[in-house]
């Protein structure tokens, strides 16, 4: 029985979060995680030893809708390093629909942090998953504590036909905070975007709000990868990814995105050298 | 049993009490057991509940925001109804010891539990629930997601009698509504994306009263729901609303107007700076969340549970300026 939910979650994320179903009892988050890994990663072995991947989580998510979760990434040798972390997945264990994003990152890409931002609907253990070259896995686990009161995981405050939607932003940030490498960088991707879940029809209200989520965003400099993300309804709204990186020299990042209207965004930004 | 007269355990004892005692039905019983809401004069004909200021759990049984009514010649309007059905119970039976005039509206000032939890009690067939354009939206899209939280957190007996009511009389932005009380004509203002996305005010121009709800807090920190900039860029045309009064959303009701957004702008305004100087050396949100608007702690109760928070939404929102 609970197989087969998660097996529908994972695999019909968007299926799942356009149900928005009705919030069962809440009950102390339950382990989920052997399930969820068993669906995600049939028979195959996991390391939690903090050497490849580390997750970082605020200790409670201060806002359900906006809870900002660190990937921190051991540096690839080379882009042939065998080590290298190829893909990360976020699984959010007791959200409607658990993977939250599946990030690939190119192989010259050099990230070793990303931040982003997701959706927490109640108390739950986060895990990231990384995928090295060689075909390894590492997990890494955060338990977050639920929002209280007014905080609400659904809460969205752009309006469905805002124009806005769509606009893209990157900010370049100043390095003090990477290091000393001149080469390398660090800079936010912003993309205005409800990214809501949809709901059915309430009976009393007769409201319907269509699923609209970002779901694929993919960021290179010049022509070189930097990250790929697969997305669903637990990223927050306006997804936001804030990464350092090695810089290949571009003067440009191209940031393309789609929802799953089949709405295409895109900007090539050019970039400030002097940053 | 205390907490709803509709349940049917509940009939079940009324039912078992009339046939005991002989005349009592079930909603004699449920009014012997509710003690009325405390509930102050703050004008001729203007009253007002002040709610401690706390957290929405079991202890607080969800009386943590202030509420009130407006009587005039001919019927009553509610101003916001508590944030359990028990403590809705309860404001109903405190009208009723004040006056026998009807009931006619419910306004919901805003979409958060603590406002409008305690709806249920006022359903009626001359009842008419009142909000914000926005109101049924945000009750739609949040309102199952506070149930389940608040039932965590405030336990089942509490929530159970809880019902999403989205108002049908609805308030425009830009287009004032006034509703006629008898001799007395309240106006309502539907405000833009402020502290949340359907804040709603209530004037009454009869005693110059303002019933402010989340667009105003005193003592209790302030909470960024919505846009802090609209919040701030709304302050100049919410102080020129002609009131000697306010019942702010928390804290002491009937404190003068408008020196009572003075603490509210000062603290708005030194978190956007702080927040606008994070962002422009770098800072992510997780340092943004725990050090912007630190110099404001000593002012507020309940920083450290909310100002977290609206850094980190206000950080989100202040990023793409």
């Amino acid at each position: 029985m609970r197989a087969s939910w998660m097996v529908a979650s994972v695999a019909f994320g968007a299926a799942a979060g356009l149900a928005m179903p009705a919030p069962a009892a809440i009950a102390a988050p339950q382990d989920l995680w052997s399930g969820l890994a068993d669906v995600l990663y049939p028979h195959r072995a996991m390391a939690q030893d903090g050497t490849m991947i580390k997750l970082g989580t605020p200790l409670s998510a201060e806002d359900a809708a906006l809870v900002p979760i660190t990937l921190h990434i051991a540096a690839a040798k080379s882009p042939t390093d065998p080590d290298r972390v190829t893909k990360v997945t976020v699984v959010i264990d007791n959200n409607p629909s658990p993977v939250a994003a599946v990030i690939e990152l190119g192989p010259r890409a050099g990230i070793t942090t990303l931040e982003t931002r997701v959706r927490v609907n109640q108390a739950t253990n986060i895990h990231a998953v990384a995928e090295t070259a060689s075909g390894k896995l590492y997990v890494s686990v955060s338990y977050v504590d639920a929002a209280g009161g007014c905080s609400a995981p659904s809460a969205t405050n752009l309006d469905p036909n805002d124009p806005q939607i769509g606009q893209i932003k990157v900010r370049q940030l100043p390095p003090q905070y990477v290091s000393d490498d001149p080469q390398r960088k660090e800079a936010v991707v912003m993309i205005k975007h409800p990214n809501n879940s949809g709901m059915q029809m309430d009976p009393t209200t007769h409201l319907y709000i269509p699923a609209r989520y970002v779901d694929s965003l993919k960021v290179m400099q010049g022509g070189d990868l930097l990250f790929a993300v697969t997305g669903g309804i637990s990223i927050s709204e306006d997804p936001n990814f804030r990464f350092d990186y090695l810089s290949n020299g571009a003067n440009v990042l191209h940031v393309a995105a789609s929802d799953i209207t089949g709405k295409k965004f895109a900007k090539d930004w050019t970039l400030n050298p002097a940053i | 049993m205390k907490t709803i007269a509709r349940s049917l355990s509940f009939v079940v004892a009324g039912l078992c009490f009339a046939v005991g005692l002989g005349y009592f039905t079930g909603r004699d019983v449920a009014a012997q057991q509710i003690a009325p809401l405390d509930v102050r004069e703050i004008a001729p004909g203007v009253y007002a509940h002040q709610a401690p200021i706390t957290a929405m759990d079991a202890a607080s049984g969800g009386d943590i925001s202030n509420n009130g009514f407006i009587v005039g010649d001919d019927a009553v309007a509610v101003i916001d109804t508590g944030g359990a059905p028990i403590i809705g119970e309860r404001l109903k039976k405190a009208i009723e010891k004040i006056t026998d005039k009807p009931i006619r509206y419910v306004i919901n000032t805003t979409e958060h539990p603590d406002y409008i939890f305690g709806n249920a009690a006022f359903i009626g067939p001359d009842v008419t629930f009142v909000g914000h354009r926005n109101l049924p939206r945000s009750m739609a899209v949040r309102g199952p997601h506070y149930i389940q939280t608040l039932r965590r957190d405030m336990g089942e007996a509490l929530i159970q009698g809880v019902k999403l009511i989205p108002p049908t009389m609805l308030v425009d932005i830009g287009k004032d509504r006034k509703l006629d009380l008898g001799h007395r004509i309240i106006d309502l203002r539907a405000w833009p994306m402020t502290a949340t996305d359907c804040n709603l005010t209530v004037f009454d121009a009869k005693t110059k009263s303002l019933f402010a709800g989340d667009l105003v807090y005193l003592r209790h920190v302030p909470v960024v729901d919505g846009s802090i900039l609209g919040w701030l860029e709304a302050l100049p045309r919410l102080a020129a609303i002609p009131a000697q009064r306010v019942v702010p959303g928390h804290g002491p009701v009937g404190a003068d107007w408008p020196q009572a957004l003075g603490a509210e702008k000062a603290y708005l305004t030194k978190l956007t700076a702080d927040l606008q100087g994070l962002l422009k050396r770098g800072a992510d949100i997780n340092e943004a969340a725990q050090t912007a608007a630190g110099s404001e702690a000593a002012k507020w109760k309940l920083f450290e549970v909310y100002n977290p928070r609206n850094a980190t939404a206000a950080y989100a929102e202040l990023e793409w300026k």
